[in-house]
This record gives structure tokens, C-alpha cells and sequence, in this order.
């Protein structure tokens, strides 16, 4: 598989308190990878240290192949957009005259192209405004926009929903999908607003103390998170040689219990099981959710 | 770094500060022009306006901390530094071309005195009272740019430093004032007379008594007036106040404001690169 941004065993020491602690990561190209954490957990230090605003302390990482000790890594940073915690934007200019100075920051040629990026933020309509003036759901698409000048390839998204009404958060969300399907851009959304994020992501990394728990793609998640029964029995031996007989597929949990994956006919178990000698104690259905798996991975204690 | 000053001189444009700071500078140049005047039409001696040239030296350090702490301020508060970053441009260059930014404004607000001072002064009282000595008139064109760069190189220092606008603001405006009271008090000390002049003093019976003259004991002596010395000669206060009198007679100001904008420069772009950024 080819990433774009993979870190390995990153560590970020501020005096006593580490905030990244051997942190790994792998972002595949064209995903939309969402980092989940609870707040504190060390998903904005390491969006700093990948932008270059900050040094890691161990550890490294290497984005499109360049690794962060490379003299000549500024050349992988121009292929990459951020918008880090607030949107980087001069208040007092307009929409129109933040994508020029952006524009000449990167060195453009010309201005081609300011009027398209306005459109596919929805800002073409803000004419002398200053963005001091602004929403917060446009100055998250302003800060949007700049990101995207110079066409990179990998855009960095910090809680990019942070603060936006319904209406802003549904708008946002269409331009992230927009943007990953029609110009291929591979994005880094961080973010704890875990519902939001489990409609957008294609592989999730969850993060908890600075460390990586656990890295797995949408398909995998979904797996993990299907809908299913869980059964307390007597003998979970006997209901493995049950359940394989009726051609059902299952999990064992432990030596009494196992999820079953399937809708199933309660009589019918409790009968076949009966004739194993086997009993049915408790029988719930579970459908967990990303919120669930997250709790269920970092557990949850000293949630703020 | 030509890409940093092609959109640093944008904004330049486009920050109102810089413009008040040039007007309240040629207003100033006027107004000192407008006085030279009314002192030829009450004295009737003819004023030398060639080393008014350089009364800015008074001002241009408070103007250039103002200017510094808000416009390069303004980088952290919007958070604007970061695009520079993300977009690949290394810190050494973000950290020069800040500097070079807050050079050229400081610049510009020189330039408006010397142009509105001039151009009032010839049409108030003609050419002749600019005629100056021409070494005079480079040597102090020479320590005014190297104090305005110190001046610069300080501020540049403390708001590149600071991540917050306001803190970094009062710092710079706080330090510029410092230095001048620093300079004034050091200029005053040294500027004591060895001795009290004698006088005379007139006696209930007539006569007149002549006393002797005493010393002075805040005159200063020894290492302490040499420390002193070297002062006057180092903190851009003390040559701002020299500046602006045209006092400016030996080199080593000139050499000590050089040194003094390589020394912050430098240290503020180390310091500038292993800084944790938000």
C-alpha cells in the first residue's frame, strides 16, 4: 500500500508532560483517515509537529517519502494544506484578498483559479466583506480554501466542525467528500465528534495518551461493529458445534459467551442446545457504534 | 524569501498604521520647519535646518516598536505564520523577510520627515539652510540607517518571539521607551559640569564678594564616567538623542548599532527555529 504520511514511535516531551508518547501512523494515499481521541490525547501536537510547527522530540516520520530529519522535506510540505486548530486568515481582508496573498506566499503565477476555489467554498458572494466579519462556518471554509491553494495533494483538518451549526457541518462534510472523490486529495481529519467523522472516514486511527490504540480501515470497523446477539450459555463448546451446524457465523467472547452474527430463531437455539445439554442464560442484541468501539478501546474513565 | 516580501509589502501597503505613522512623521517634519521660520522672523538669524534632518532619531524607535508589534503581531493572532510554514517556506526566511518588512516601514517613516522637512523648509526659508558639511551629512545618514536597523533587529526579536500580539506590543513599545530614558538619563549625567560656576554675591553693606568655584559632586569620574561613555556610545537611546541633535562625532555608535542588530538577528533566529509553535 502507498502512504503519504507514516510515523513512526513520534514522541513529544513539553518539560515533564508527554504529549505524543511513541506514536505511530500510517495514511494511505486517497483515504480520508480520521483521528479520533478524546481532548488531550495528542491529536493537534502531532498535526503540529506534521506541519513543521513543531520539532518531535524522538521519533520520526516521512511524508511522500521524505523523511523529517530531510533537508529538502519543504518540498513534501508543498503538497500538503493545513488548517490547524482556528483558520490561518488575515481578518481584516476579504475572502478574495487572503487567496491572493496565499497565492503569492507559494509563489503563483497568477491569480487563475481564486474565482474557482471561492465557488467550491461557497465565498464568491462575499465581495468586500472582511473575513473579521464572517461566520465561523465561512471562516472554517475560507481557511479551507487556503489550504487548497497551490492544488495540494494531502489536506490536514483539525476539528474542522468545531463550532459550525448543522447547516455548516452537512456543507463541510459534502466539501471534504468532494474534494476526496474528485481531485483525489487525501485527507487527515482529527476530530471528536466521533458520529461525524464515522460518515466521512475511510480508515480511522484512535489515539489515547499520546499513543496510537489502534489502526484499522472502515471495512474492518464495520466488522468490528456489526450488529449481532450476544448469548451467555453453560457450554460454549457445545454452542460452537451448534452454531456450525446451522451454518452461523459467530464470535467467542469467552468461555460462556459468543457473539452470534445473524438473526436468529431464539426457539430453534434454545432447543438444539437442549439437546446438548446446554443452556441459553441470557440472550441481548448489540449493535455498537464507532462511539462504543472508542469507549470500548480507551475505555471510559477520565472522560472530560 | 522573495515570495515572503511579495506578500509582506502587500499587506505593508495596505496596513493603516504605517500610513499614520508616515503622516504624524511628515506633520513633524513640518511643524519643525514651520518653527526655524518663526525663529528667523523673530530673531532674524538665519536657522540651520541640516541637522534637523535627523530630529526623527527621537521617534523612530517608539513608531518602529508600535509598528513591529502589530504587524508582525498580527502573524500569531491570525494565525497566518502557519500557512507560511505549511507552505515549505524554512524559518530562517519567515524570521528575515519580518525583519526586512520592519525595516523598510521604519524607513519609509524616516523618509517622510526628511522629504515633508526639506520640501517645507525650502519653501519657507529657501536652500541655504540645508547646507551642511557633506561627511556630516553621510556620517549621520549612515548612524541613523544603522539605528533604525538596531532599532528594528530589537523589535523584530521580541515580536517573532512573543505569540501573543498584545504582550509582544507593550514589550516592543515598553523596551523603546526604556532605552530612550535610559539614553536621556545617561546624556543628562554625563552632560554635568566639573564645577559650579563661581558668582558674585552682593553684600547688606555694598560690597561684592566673589566665591569660588566648587565642584560639582555629580560630575562624573573615573571608570564610572568611562562606563558612562561607553553607554552613550552603545544603547540606541543614547545615539537616538545624539541623532537628533546632530551630534553624531565618531564612529563607534555606528559600529555598536551594527553590532547590536547581528546580535539580536542572530539570536532571534535560533531562538526562532527551535520554537514550539501553535
Amino acid at each position: 500500500m502507498e502512504y503519504v504520511l507514516t510515523a513512526d514511535s513520534l514522541t513529544k516531551r513539553y518539560r515533564h508532560f508527554k504529549a505524543l508518547d511513541h506514536l505511530s501512523l500510517h495514511i494511505p494515499k486517497g483515504a480520508i483517515y480520521g483521528m479520533v481521541g478524546r481532548n488531550g490525547a495528542g491529536k493537534t501536537t502531532l498535526i503540529r509537529i506534521i506541519c513543521g510547527l513543531q520539532e518531535a522530540t524522538e521519533g520520526e516520520y516521512t511524508l511522500y517519502g521524505k523523511r523529517n530529519t530531510d533537508r529538502d522535506l519543504y518540498k513534501s510540505r508543498k503538497r500538503m494544506g493545513a488548517v490547524v486548530e482556528t483558520p490561518s486568515i488575515y481578518l481584516g481582508m476579504t475572502a478574495e484578498e487572503n487567496l491572493k496573498e496565499q497565492y503569492r506566499i507559494l509563489g503563483m503565477p497568477s491569480f487563475a483559479g481564486i474565482r474557482e476555489l471561492l465557488e467550491l467554498v461557497g465565498l464568491e458572494d462575499t465581495g468586500k466583506k472582511k473575513a473579521k466579519n464572517f461566520s465561523l462556518g465561512m471562516r472554517q471554509r475560507l481557511g479551507i480554501a487556503l489550504a487548497l491553494c497551490g492544488e495540494p495533494d494531502f489536506l490536514v483538518l483539525d476539528e474542522p466542525i468545531n463550532g459550525l451549526d448543522p447547516q455548516g457541518i452537512i456543507e463541510m462534510r459534502e466539501l471534504i467528500l468532494k474534494l476526496n472523490r474528485e481531485r483525489k486529495i487525501t485527507f487527515l481529519i482529527s476530530s471528536h465528534i466521533l458520529d461525524e467523522l464515522a460518515r466521512l472516514a475511510t480508515h480511522y486511527g484512535f489515539v489515547d495518551g499520546g499513543r496510537m490504540v489502534k489502526e484499522l480501515s472502515a471495512k474492518e470497523l464495520e466488522e468490528a461493529c456489526r450488529k449481532c446477539m450476544r448469548v451467555d450459555v453453560t457450554d460454549v463448546k457445545a454452542l460452537s458445534r451448534t452454531l456450525d451446524q446451522m451454518g452461523l457465523d459467530y464470535n467467542v467472547i469467552s468461555h460462556t459467551q459468543a457473539d452470534i452474527f445473524a438473526q436468529v430463531n431464539l426457539s430453534d437455539l434454545v432447543l438444539a442446545l437442549d439437546r446438548e445439554n446446554c443452556q441459553v442464560l441470557t440472550a441481548s442484541e448489540r449493535d455498537e457504534s464507532l462511539e462504543s468501539y472508542f469507549i470500548s478501546l480507551v475505555g471510559g474513565a477520565s472522560h472530560e | 524569501m522573495n515570495r515572503l516580501l511579495s506578500a509582506g509589502f502587500v499587506r505593508l501597503k495596505k496596513e493603516k498604521f504605517l500610513w499614520i505613522a508616515v503622516i504624524f512623521m511628515a506633520l513633524f517634519g513640518i511643524l519643525m520647519s514651520y518653527n526655524a521660520y518663526q525663529y528667523k522672523q523673530e530673531y532674524g538669524l538665519e536657522p540651520s535646518l541640516g541637522q534637523t534632518l535627523f530630529a526623527y532619531g527621537q521617534f523612530v524607535g517608539i513608531l518602529a516598536s508600535v509598528f513591529s508589534g502589530l504587524f508582525l503581531g498580527t502573524e500569531y493572532s491570525d494565525g497566518t505564520m502557519r500557512n507560511k510554514l505549511i507552505a515549505g517556506h524554512r524559518r530562517i526566511t519567515v524570521y528575515l523577510s519580518g525583519l526586512i518588512l520592519n525595516v523598510t516601514a521604519a524607513l519609509l517613516m524616516v523618509l517622510s520627515f526628511q522629504l515633508a522637512l526639506f520640501a517645507a523648509g525650502a519653501l519657507l526659508l529657501g536652500l541655504e539652510p540645508f547646507s551642511v558639511d557633506t561627511g556630516f551629512l553621510l556620517f549621520h545618514l549612515a548612524g541613523g540607517f544603522l539605528l533604525t536597523v538596531a532599532y528594528c533587529a530589537i523589535f523584530t526579536f521580541i515580536s517573532m518571539l512573543v505569540q501573543k500580539r498584545a504582550v509582544a506590543s507593550v514589550t516592543a513599545i515598553l523596551v523603546s521607551f526604556i532605552l530612550l530614558f535610559a539614553g536621556a538619563i545617561v546624556l543628562s549625567r554625563l552632560s554635568e559640569p566639573e564645577y559650579y560656576s563661581n558668582y558674585n554675591i552682593t553684600m547688606d553693606s555694598g560690597d561684592v564678594v566673589e566665591t569660588e568655584r566648587e565642584p560639582n559632586p555629580h560630575y562624573l569620574r573615573g571608570t564610572e564616567r568611562k562606563v558612562y561613555e561607553f553607554l552613550l556610545d552603545f544603547l540606541p537611546g543614547a545615539q537616538s538623542l545624539r541623532l537628533s541633535e546632530g551630534g553624531l562625532d565618531h564612529w563607534q555608535p555606528l559600529a555598536y548599532s551594527l553590532l547590536l542588530a547581528v546580535f539580536f538577528t542572530g539570536g532571534g533566529i535560533l531562538l526562532f527555529k527551535r520554537k514550539n509553535l501553535n
